[in-house]
């Protein structure tokens, strides 16, 4: 009966100073262990132990009575926003992967010519479900990092003047146009690296992406080529890499701040800059697809300028007139938050 | 009961600056925390042991008690007994309550005409 007891004081003991920093735990287990045997009637029972142990409350809570100062991953003064996010970025990202995933579970079940239709509807379903699942988790992880930085890079603690702050600081009262709501950073953040993921799958091809025609039968070609699809996994990692710094410089300070402002420039530039390197390629389409295309006549409706074919180059020109319309706005907006 | 919640949470934020008070007061001779618990609630001083156990242990490391184990006996207890800081800390607090009694009195009347 004894070890019974003393077992299940020292179980409790050690579950809250298991909670609390290393260098508090040897004393306070035995601070509590003296209190708890204080507390019981000599040659006290289960029962009695268990009753005092209840009143003390699960180690938890009553762990967190030691700590001095709470901590927390997301305070809640982000919480609230947080789950908000949560709540249609997840469902969000889900759908759209799960879509994503139902058509490429299509695509891999009419390339094996699956015979069964049950088997081929449960392929589908597996694809989608399992991808919607698995973007819904980086959403979920993506978002908490997002939230983490917020929280602290708002903890920095720097004292200047002599109250320890300056209202000559105090930013100005800014209109909802100057500032950016911590879900538009985050968000961003999330989109960013969940497509960016299914792209670099994509070109690895892990996602065998095709089109389908009726060509005197069905036919299915990959329409790009896999020497493209090589030279564009680099691009996708600079321009994430870039996306993930206007994101958290969002995330960060706000609003149309200089370095949100230079982080979404250089974004923009450096992404039309790289589409127009890419589109001017000469192998992007796989062999398969642009003998189909040379076959059917489209190649010959188009005609061509200098040897580019005209639909690349009304790309090349809508892409800078809408980049640099768009820098353009977003350096105005920065301008126009700075200036009262 | 969300109406009990909140009054419950009126007087836990009232209550909670005065235990403070009511440890460091009755500390003046060595006490070990059960002791304490008991003499705190014999005196109508609303206080858990999982309150008065963490506490016990800041109040220690803020300097205001100092501790010492006896081990003459069968098990060990911690003693703690108030500190010459913890006595300067005692008596500010006490001036304090006398100003805010006085100051609460004044603006709500004496406790009696104000029951209602």
């Amino acid at each position: 009966m004894e070890s019974k007891t003393s077992n299940l004081i020292e179980r409790y003991v050690h579950d809250v100073a298991r909670r609390l920093p290393e260098k508090e735990r040897e004393d306070v287990k035995k601070e509590l262990r003296a209190n708890i045997y204080d507390m019981l009637p000599e040659g006290a029972g289960e029962d009695a132990v268990k009753k005092v142990l209840y009143e003390l409350g699960s180690p938890a809570s009553l762990a967190e009575k030691y700590r001095t100062r709470p901590r927390y991953l997301i305070s809640p003064a982000f919480f609230d926003e947080y789950v908000s996010v949560l709540r249609w970025i997840l469902p969000l990202v889900g759908v759209l992967v799960m879509l994503i995933g139902f058509a490429v579970g299509a695509v891999d079940a009419a390339k094996e010519a699956a015979t069964s239709i049950p088997f081929a509807v449960s392929g589908i379903i597996s694809k989608g479900v399992s991808m919607g699942v698995s973007a819904a988790f980086q959403a979920l992880i993506w978002t908490t990092i997002g939230f983490v930085i917020a929280e602290h890079s708002g903890q920095k603690k720097e004292t200047v003047g002599e109250h320890g702050w300056r209202v000559e600081d105090l930013p100005e009262v800014q209109s909802p146009k100057a500032s950016i709501p911590l879900s538009e950073g985050i968000a961003e953040l999330v989109l960013s690296v969940v497509f960016s993921i299914l792209g670099i799958l994509f070109c690895l091809g892990y996602l065998p992406f095709m089109m389908m025609f009726s060509h005197g039968g069905t036919v299915f070609f990959n329409i790009f080529s896999q020497s493209f699809l090589n030279t564009l996994i680099p691009f996708i990692l600079i321009s994430l890499l870039l996306a993930i710094l206007e994101s958290v410089a969002k995330i960060k300070d706000r609003r149309w701040s200089v370095f949100v402002c230079a982080s979404s420039v250089v974004k923009k530039l450096v992404d039309m800059a790289l589409t127009l390197y890419l589109i001017n390629q000469p192998n992007i389409l796989s062999t398969e697809f642009h003998s189909f295309l040379a076959e059917t006549g489209v190649l010959r409706v188009l005609p061509s300028v200098n040897g580019t074919n005209v639909i690349v180059l009304a790309f090349c020109v809508l892409l800078i007139i809408g980049t640099l319309a768009d820098v353009v706005t977003t350096i105005t907006k920065t301008v126009k938050a700075h200036v009262r | 009961m969300p109406e009990n919640d909140t009054m419950q949470n009126f007087l836990t934020e009232l209550r909670r600056g005065s235990l403070t008070l009511a440890v460091l007061g009755s500390l003046q001779e060595p006490r070990y925390g059960y002791a304490l618990l008991q003499i705190l609630q014999e005196q109508q001083i609303d206080i858990e042991a999982n309150t008065l156990y963490p506490l016990l242990r800041r109040l220690e490391s803020q300097e205001l008690l100092t501790s010492d184990w006896d081990t003459s006996e069968s098990r060990p207890r911690k003693y703690y007994t108030v500190s010459a800081k913890g006595k300067g800390v005692l008596r500010q607090l006490l001036s304090e309550w006398g100003n805010m009694q006085r100051s609460i009195e004044a603006i709500c009347g004496k406790g009696e005409d104000n029951g209602k």
